[in-house]
């Protein structure tokens, strides 16, 4: 309390003063505050902006010539030749990219900053792309950057240089190829061709490739050329292709010429079922191709001879027109003593019938007679069947069959007794008058008409049928051959004098063997069994009942054993187990085999009773019951005639429950016709793509077989070139060639014509494929045949032949240090090599080879596969054009002579590289 | 005891309101005067870039040198005047001398034509030329704003300096 008194005394007596001394501190604080803040915050703005000095180098440098600009280091440079002539109107900028990329590095960092160097140490970075060329600062984040393009500089690349160009006007020859091919069936009887040559200079090789049934001679303009197939064919899945010695290549002129295929067989084989003969020559024409093809009017015409065929005209083929047809006309001259047909597609064009017209035959279909029938949009680009045959009233339409056939014999002894008593029968022959004796041995009549069952089911006519050859006694054995003849063989070859047991069980269960290990669900399969007696032997055995020192066996009626099991000596299988039960287990035995037959394969099961069975109960139960459970039938006899009957019935029943189908040949009886080689088709229309392009010269190449039966294959079109034709072979054999796909769209469907059935209906052997669907690179081709119903793959053979054409000439190579030239080392498709020194002024040392991996070409020069040299690169790519499946042989034949080969070289080409991007930075 | 507390709350309230006072001082200084200071640099840069532009240029019409400059209706034909071929940075050395003429008898004219709001100044320092106001030393001014480009004179690089000041 009295302290507080203290302090408000000296208050009270230092007011007035404090207040005054406050004021004034105050007011000179104001003051100085005001002096300093304005002298801090108050500044007068003075600039220097620089952000435009890149953009203006960069701008400057682009518009002054070097050539002009006002410095002396420059001048310098053009003086001593690091900048030259040619370069003196480039623009400071172009010639600073230049002279880096010609190595002038040091030189070029000298200019620049001398150039610059009066710009007040202003900092400059100057790039190229990504190099960086000069710098007189370090870069930092406050450069400003400009860049600009310059053409015809890029970091490595020669500056200026030379450039080549090739193309060819004329050739010493190109390797063609003329064709004569022949339908899907070509029949029946020797055969003739017209081959229409254009001016060739040489013929390489004449090959014939075909599928066929019977040997034949061919001729050429009447001198005959040999046999075929012969040793020296090469055959792939029932085609031979065959090389005709080049010995005889004489023969073949320009102009028509006719080939002639005599057979040796009979008629009713002679026939070629696909195939071509081929000529392959050199032509000099260098726009060669198989069309008469009018440029002008885009038009072209063709005209193709059909094969000739004297014996009974049976021609399954097809006609092609490649564009829109606006024009027709068939001439047919042929000799007849039947009457016959044409069908186009499914339309017939002519029916010899409705006249009844035999004899000399001759006549023209022309535009009136068919357009009225074809329609001529619906036959344009498309293949279309075409078939010349006799009505069917009297022809034998070979079949096609599906039925696998096991054949068993009895080999048991009594198989050498007589027919009427257990007496030993006398061996005959099948020629032997006295064959169908009573006392002729069972065994031979056996063999005689298992031969002639045998003829039988394998006849010209049944094709398809297979037959296994089983023969039995204590065991069964299988023989099996796909040939007629080597069945018989081993039919001759069963012993005359058999001996052992009858274990028909053990027959029954190698049947089931077979069928099941070799027969398939679409073949129809059928059982065949002869015995003279009764089964003694069962397949299976098993334990009866055992007493302490031994077991007892018993028949077990469902083994399956192809060997005997158990033998009982009650059961000998003689006249006196015809009745009672002694031979109960091997009867069952057996019986229970055919069950097995029939129920797991569905097989037929005929049987037939030689002899004694006739009058044995308990065999004639056992061999009726088998019939039975097998679906089939039984016979038996005691009389040989009478089973010779039997095995004709069983043999015709099988061929006429395994006819699956009818194929392309006939079986001739009482035909005489003949079609001459002259008749022909015309066709006129506006092609599809044309044919003869300038400056593209027309090949034609060959795939490979396609080597599969699928039948898949690719056609490979190679860049740069234009496809004028193309089309598939199709070796169908005795069916159809039925639909083609191209990349997944069907472009031959024989179903479009009759899918019911296809006996009046061509068969192509090619099947054209529409050039403008073709594609650069992979073309999947898949190929399908067929019998009427069903679906099949084709065969190895097949192969896709196309027209391409490809460019006489490669435009301006790139820009390169030189343009001298090169001996080149060229080899031919026909295997030919040769040099050919390009341009032909060359003398220099160089060698150069072409190649190519089947991708790329791949040419060499001097060993290396890196040249300099415009002129080489020039050649190389046009020596690739001549190779368009760039296997590295050349398909147009060029030599040092006869080349005409222009090689146009322009030196101080400014090159095409870049563009470059300079990039001036300036510091802000 | 009343007394007693007034002279107290006056020191303190003395204190506060220099306080005040003083951070609405430096506010004022440190922003108003910067706007004022920021709108008059961006104004005068605006302007020396568009000369600087212009002067780079070849002028409008781009024959400006090749008229009459002492025919006043020809003269106010002249939207722009530049002294380069068009859109190469080089130097047209007749502009240049025409510019010159003009500059040194109608400074005012050239400022109406390049309707400059400032005054300015055009420098080639290596060619020792100097373009524009001379009445005046600008180096006194209180703003200054230079624009500095690249030119090719006589095939020659040359800074060509755009100087604009008040």
């Amino acid at each position: 309390m009295r302290r507080r008194n203290n302090k408000k005394n000296r208050f009270r007596s230092k007011k007035g003063v404090f207040f005054t001394i406050d004021a004034m501190i105050g007011t000179a604080i104001i003051i100085a505050s005001l002096v300093l803040i304005s002298k801090v915050y108050i500044n007068n703005p003075q600039t220097e902006v620089m952000k435009f000095k890149s953009q203006d180098l960069t701008n400057v440098l682009s518009n002054i010539k070097i050539g002009e600009i006002n410095n002396s280091y420059a001048k310098e440079l053009i003086n001593e030749g690091v900048i030259t002539k040619e370069e003196l109107n480039n623009s400071v900028l172009e010639e600073i990219g230049i002279l880096y990329v010609k190595g002038y590095k040091q030189e070029d960092k000298e200019l620049i900053r001398n150039i610059t160097g009066m710009l007040n140490d202003t900092k400059i970075i100057m790039m190229l792309d990504n190099e960086e060329i000069f710098n007189n600062t370090k870069p930092t984040n406050n450069m400003l950057y400009f860049s600009r393009l310059i053409s015809g500089v890029e970091v490595g690349r020669t500056i200026t240089g030379y450039t080549a160009k090739a193309s060819i006007s004329s050739i010493n020859g190109k390797t063609f190829d003329k064709f004569i091919f022949f339908g899907g069936l070509e029949g029946q009887g020797n055969l003739s061709f017209l081959i229409n040559m254009p001016s060739f200079t040489k013929v390489n090789q004449m090959s014939f490739e075909f599928y066929t049934n019977s040997n034949f001679s061919l001729y050429l303009n009447g001198v005959k050329v040999g046999e075929f197939p012969n040793s020296n064919c090469t055959e792939i899945d029932n085609v031979s292709e065959c090389l005709i010695n080049q010995s005889y290549n004489y023969l073949i002129h320009e102009g028509k010429n006719e080939g002639e295929i005599k057979f040796r067989g009979d008629l009713n084989k002679s026939f070629i079922g696909g195939g071509f003969f081929r000529i392959n020559f050199d032509t000099n024409q260098l726009n060669y191709t198989s069309i008469n093809y009018d440029e002008n009017t885009n038009t072209a015409e063709e005209k193709e001879y059909l094969i000739g065929v004297k014996g009974v005209i049976n021609k399954y083929s097809s006609i092609y027109v490649p564009g829109n047809l606006t024009s027709m006309k068939i001439f047919i001259n042929a000799t007849t003593s039947y009457p016959f047909f044409i069908t186009l597609g499914n339309t017939t064009i002519y029916d010899g019938a409705v006249n009844n017209e035999t004899g000399n035959i001759t006549f023209t279909l022309d535009d009136t007679n068919l357009s009225g029938k074809v329609n001529y949009e619906n036959i344009s680009e498309r293949t279309i069947p075409l078939r010349i045959g006799h009505n069917t009233i009297k022809e034998e339409r070979v079949a096609g069959h599906n039925a696998d056939i096991v054949l068993i014999t009895d080999l048991s002894g009594s198989m050498k007794w007589r027919f009427d008593s257990d007496d030993t029968g006398t061996i005959r022959d099948c020629d032997d008058p006295n064959l169908f004796s009573n006392d002729t041995r069972r065994i031979s009549v056996a063999k005689c008409l298992d031969k002639q069952f045998v003829r039988m089911v394998m006849n010209d006519t049944s094709l398809g049928n297979r037959v296994w050859l089983v023969d039995f006694n204590d065991q069964a054995e299988y023989y099996y051959s796909n040939n007629k003849t080597e069945l018989i063989d081993h039919i001759d070859s069963y012993p005359d004098d058999p001996s052992g047991g009858t274990c028909l069980c053990c027959a029954l269960n190698e049947a089931h063997n077979i069928l099941s290990t070799y027969s398939n669900s679409s073949r129809k399969k059928f059982i065949v069994l002869m015995t003279d007696g009764l089964p003694d032997y069962c397949c299976g055995e098993e334990i009866d009942h055992c007493n302490w020192w031994w077991c007892y066996y018993k028949c077990d009626p469902t083994g399956t054993s192809t060997s005997e099991q158990f033998y009982s000596s009650s059961c000998s299988g003689g006249s006196e187990d015809c009745t009672g039960t002694d031979c109960e287990g091997p009867m069952n035995s057996s019986i229970n085999a055919a069950k097995r037959d029939y129920q797991d394969l569905n097989t037929t099961i005929d049987t037939v009773g030689f002899g004694p069975v006739y009058n044995c109960s308990n065999a004639n139960y056992t061999l009726r019951t088998i019939a039975e459970e097998g679906n089939g039938t039984f016979y038996a006899s005691n009389d040989p005639n009478k089973l010779n009957n039997i095995y004709d019935e069983i043999a015709r029943t099988i061929n006429e429950k395994s006819a699956a189908y009818f194929n392309q040949r006939i079986i001739v009886h009482n035909i005489n016709s003949s079609l001459y080689d002259n008749s022909y088709i015309w066709i006129k229309f506006t092609p599809e793509t044309k044919p003869i392009v300038y400056g593209k010269i027309p090949l034609s190449i060959e795939t490979q077989p396609f080597n599969n039966l699928i039948t898949d294959g690719e056609i490979n079109i190679p860049k740069n070139t234009t496809v004028t034709s193309a089309f598939v072979t199709s070796y169908s054999g005795d069916l159809w060639t039925s639909k083609v796909i191209l990349d997944n769209e069907t472009v031959f469907d024989i179903n479009r014509y009759n899918n019911e059935s296809y006996v009046n209906i061509g068969d192509p052997f090619r099947i054209h494929l529409p050039s403008n669907e073709m594609k650069f690179g992979e073309n999947n081709i898949t190929i399908k045949t067929s019998s009427g119903n069903d679906s099949r793959g084709g065969n190895e053979n097949d192969r896709g032949i196309y027209t391409l054409l490809i460019p006489n000439f490669v435009t301006f190579s790139s820009v390169e240090p030189k343009a001298e030239g090169c001996n080149w080392s060229i080899t031919f498709e026909d295997g030919e090599k040769t040099n050919v020194i390009i341009p032909s002024n060359y003398n220099g040392t160089n060698q150069c080879k072409y190649k190519a991996d089947g991708k790329e070409p791949d040419c060499t020069y001097n060993n290396s596969t890196y040249t300099e040299d415009a002129v080489n690169k020039a050649v190389c790519g046009l020596l690739s054009n001549l190779d368009p499946d760039l296997n590295g042989k050349l398909n147009v034949k060029i030599n040092q002579n006869s080349i005409d080969l222009n090689i146009l070289v322009i030196k101080n080409v400014p090159s095409l590289w870049g563009p470059a991007r300079i990039k001036i930075g300036v510091a802000r | 005891m009343k007394q007693t507390k007034k002279a107290q709350i006056f020191s303190i309230d003395m204190i506060i309101a220099v306080t005040i006072f003083l951070i609405g001082l430096i506010i004022f200084f440190r922003y108003g005067s910067q706007i004022y200071y920021k709108n008059t640099a961006n104004s005068m840069n605006t302007e020396a870039e568009e000369l600087s532009n212009k002067i780079i240029s070849s002028g409008s019409p781009k024959n400006w040198s090749e008229l009459n400059l002492s025919n006043d209706k020809e003269l106010k034909s002249i939207s722009a005047i530049g002294i380069c071929n068009d859109g190469t940075n080089i130097v047209n050395n007749s502009k240049l001398e025409k510019l010159i003429q003009l500059s040194n008898k109608n400074y005012k004219e050239l400022k109406f034509i390049e309707k400059a709001k400032y005054n300015f100044v055009i420098k080639l320092p290596r060619a020792n030329i100097t373009i524009g106001d001379k009445s005046y030393n600008y180096q006194e001014a209180n703003n200054i704003i230079t624009i500095t480009r690249i030119v090719a004179i006589n095939n020659s690089l040359e800074e060509l300096k755009v100087i604009v000041f008040n």
